[in-house]
């Protein structure tokens, strides 16, 4: 008989585990395992946590001071972090800039902002899109003009994720306007607090304050805030999603979520309609555990052609696809099945916070309705499936 | 050698090019029955899922990989009831030792098995001294009318499970007809069948157990054959998109059917997962964690099954319904799966009710 994880790796699970169970602070985890948004100060806490284990670059080598897991065993320890209730680490920092530091910036850049990174010193965000550079984003117009030794940055990043609470924002922006579109933009480290930047939020139906508009107004960045050259700036956005082509955090958001459900559906308010007694709900449960199951495995074999140095379908557009989907298909079984219950989200005349304190169901119905981002966000999937066509159809 | 599942054995991909090169191209007409099994037993592949003493590699994953050659290339044949169920069962079962002879018939393909998967006729099992007797009917059994031996699920006088394997002297022939999906399926009957008391391979929840693993084992490998004939389909639908003109373009120019492709192509890359690793367990120490596998095979292929199939046959447009075009060829083998097991209602109705 054959298994997922050889023993080694099992040992490794229940390290992570053991590590989680003791030092994940009780409150946050309890409002993670209730659907609850975690806060700029939960992730500073958790990444402090990780930090002092020497795990605050956890996807990183040793040479950049992360612990050098191998891709399963990154696998492992966020599967059994999202499962355990932490919250998840500030993405646009540790996944997504500095991986692209390691592979274009310069010494000087390493060595200041991967520490900075992995202690959660410096919290970033990431401006890529604008409101005229969607799914083309190559078209995007954000200026940076050089001036001595500053780039003067001027225009306009829109659904910037959590820019109110960045200290520093990666920008892709346009050098050139002569060159070929992709060969005229440049990847900037810009500090938040440089005068001439303002943030303004923008609501989701949700309801909630998540992403903002990022305002660049004869913003003054130093020259040693480029990385790579000039007009390389598209290579590292590219190599960026290559590098971060495995999403894993999708599928233990999913896992979560489906253990939510599923801890719903045999206790409290709805217990009166015993949706687990229902088989039409028994069998939509059963669909879409199994579907996590196979996207869930579908990652890990990935990673297991990946370790072994094999290049196997399309990981990317197709994880892509699939775990956005299935965000999405969870929260929505979940406010289906609470049916009235999902219904009250605040209390006329109150806060959020009020009712969030007194009633578990009233996250659902907004995390439904924030999840419909996930098909749209990082790459569309009709952008992904014209990535996957391209590869497999010429 | 690997245990994980997933990192393929050395011998996996040995095994998939002997079968990729033995076996016809998938767009050619089948090839002569008894031709293809004669070419199979001579490569091996009836064996590879007996122990290495008896020339196989103990390996249910390489079952897994034989199944899915035979569904890309579209070939016919008993291996699924006869190597991947029944012989691998005679290791399995308390008869271990006196079957070693008939396992080696199976394994060099003198001799052939098959499994009556649809219990839902009566067959009473009466023992009379060191005998058996049976009487009843099975209907739909693949390969019914070829087989020596016919695997079956019975019932004692008191109720319990009896497994027997019933050689064809002991069994008539009622009905042989050949199924949508290409295979031959024969009702068979039991009257006053006599059998010996080595050929009943269990008894009572023993014979549960056991008889709950052949058919899993059975769409386990089912599922195998359909990720080979989905890639069929795929590599098909992806050629005719590049080749086929309109509009003074090429089909694949198009983004509504760039989309529609690379969904086939997602939907086979999950089955894929899905099958391996049911293989990869099948054989594991618990039932509850097999079965749970085998169920999500069973609906994450049945799923794609059925978008891999009807989508080949849309973008292939009218050529993709004419008889001479493989696709169609394909698209009816990936019925097998929903019309003996069950579409995916089954397993969403069942999942986790082995709990």
């Amino acid at each position: 008989m054959a298994t997922l994880f050889s023993p080694e790796e099992e040992a490794f699970r229940a390290e992570v585990r053991s590590f989680i169970s003791e030092k994940l602070p009780g409150d946050l985890r309890d409002r993670m395992l209730s659907g609850g948004r975690p806060t700029r100060e939960d992730k500073v806490v958790w990444t402090r946590i990780l930090h002092e284990r020497g795990w605050g670059g956890y996807s990183w080598p040793k040479e950049f001071g992360g612990p050098g897991f191998t891709p399963v065993q990154r696998y492992i320890f966020e599967d059994e972090a999202w499962q355990a209730g932490a919250p998840e680490v500030v993405p646009f920092g540790m996944k997504m800039v500095a991986p692209v530091i390691m592979k274009f910036g310069t010494a000087a850049q390493k060595a200041y902002f991967l520490p900075r990174i992995a202690s959660l010193e410096d919290y970033w965000c990431q401006g890529y899109s604008e409101p005229g550079s969607g799914s083309d984003l190559a078209s995007l117009k954000t200026r940076a003009v050089r001036d001595g030794s500053h780039y003067i940055v001027n225009g306009q990043k829109i659904w910037t994720t959590e820019a109110h609470d960045a200290d520093w924002i990666f920008c892709l922006v346009r050098t050139s306007t002569t060159a070929r579109k992709q060969d005229g933009i440049s990847f900037l480290l810009v500090d938040m607090k440089t005068p001439g930047i303002t943030v303004r939020p923008i609501i989701t139906f949700d309801g909630y304050h998540e992403i903002n508009e990022t305002w660049f107004e004869n913003v003054r960045v130093p020259v040693e805030n480029l990385v790579g050259q000039e007009g390389q700036g598209w290579t590292c956005a590219k190599y960026l999603l290559e590098k971060e082509r495995l999403n894993f955090g999708g599928m233990g958001f999913c896992k979560r979520e489906l253990a939510r459900l599923k801890r719903l559906a045999a206790e409290g308010a709805v217990a009166e309609r015993r949706p687990l007694d229902n088989p039409l709900f028994k069998a939509r449960l059963n669909a879409l555990e199994m579907r996590i199951h196979a996207t869930d495995l579908t990652n890990l074999r990935f990673l297991r052609a990946e370790q072994r140095g094999e290049a196997l379908g399309l990981p990317a557009p197709y994880l892509k696809v699939l775990s956005s989907h299935l965000q999405q298909d969870v929260l929505e079984l979940q406010m289906r099945m609470l049916g009235p219950d999902a219904l009250p989200v605040s209390l006329a005349g109150g806060s959020n916070e009020t009712l969030d304190a007194i009633s578990e169901y009233a996250n659902v119905a907004p995390n439904y309705c924030n999840y419909r981002k996930t098909t749209i966000y990082a790459g569309s999937n009709e952008i992904q499936r014209n990535i996957a066509a391209k590869s497999l159809l010429g | 050698m690997s245990d994980l599942i997933f990192v393929p054995r050395e011998e996996h991909g040995l095994l998939a090019d002997t079968l990729n090169r033995l076996l016809p191209e998938p767009s050619s007409a089948p090839k002569d029955r008894n031709a293809l099994w004669a070419d199979l037993a001579q490569s091996g592949a009836l064996a590879v899922g007996l122990s290495e003493d008896e020339g196989g590699l103990n390996d249910a994953r390489a079952v897994g990989v034989v199944a899915e050659q035979l569904g890309r290339h579209g070939a016919v044949s008993p291996f699924v009831g006869s190597s991947a169920v029944v012989a691998r069962l005679l290791a399995k079962s308390s008869s271990a030792d006196s079957s070693a002879g008939l396992r080696a018939r199976l394994g060099d393909g003198s001799t052939v098995a098959t499994v009556a998967l649809l219990p839902d006729q009566p067959l009473a099992v009466v023992r009379t001294g060191d005998k058996y007797k049976l009487d009843g009917a099975r209907r739909l059994v693949p390969f019914g009318a070829e087989a020596d031996y016919v695997l079956v699920d019975g019932t004692s006088s008191d109720g319990a499970h009896v497994l027997a394997l019933v050689p064809k002297a002991a069994f008539r022939i009622e009905r042989a007809v050949i199924g949508i999906d290409g295979c031959p399926y024969a009702d068979i009957v039991f009257s006053d069948s006599v059998i010996g008391g080595e050929l009943v391979l269990g008894m009572g929840v023993d014979a549960e157990r056991l008889w709950a693993w052949c058919g899993d084992a059975y769409l386990a490998a089912l599922c195998a054959d359909a990720v080979g004939a989905m890639a069929t389909l795929v590599q098909m639908t992806g050629d005719y998109l590049r080749v086929r003109q309109q509009f003074g373009a090429p089909l694949s120019s198009y983004q509504v059917l760039q989309h529609r492709f690379v969904d086939m192509d997602m939907a086979l890359t999950e089955s894929r997962t899905v099958a391996e690793w049911a293989a990869g367990l099948l054989d594991a120490d618990h039932d509850r964690e097999r079965r749970q596998a085998v169920i999500t095979a069973h609906f994450i292929v049945m799923r794609s099954a059925t978008k891999i199939s009807q989508d080949s046959v849309q973008l292939h447009g009218g050529i993709g319904m004419a008889q001479e075009t493989p696709v169609g060829r394909y698209f009816k083998r990936l019925l097998t799966l929903p019309l003996l097991f069950g579409d995916e209602d089954r397993p969403a109705a069942t999942y986790g009710n082995a709990d």
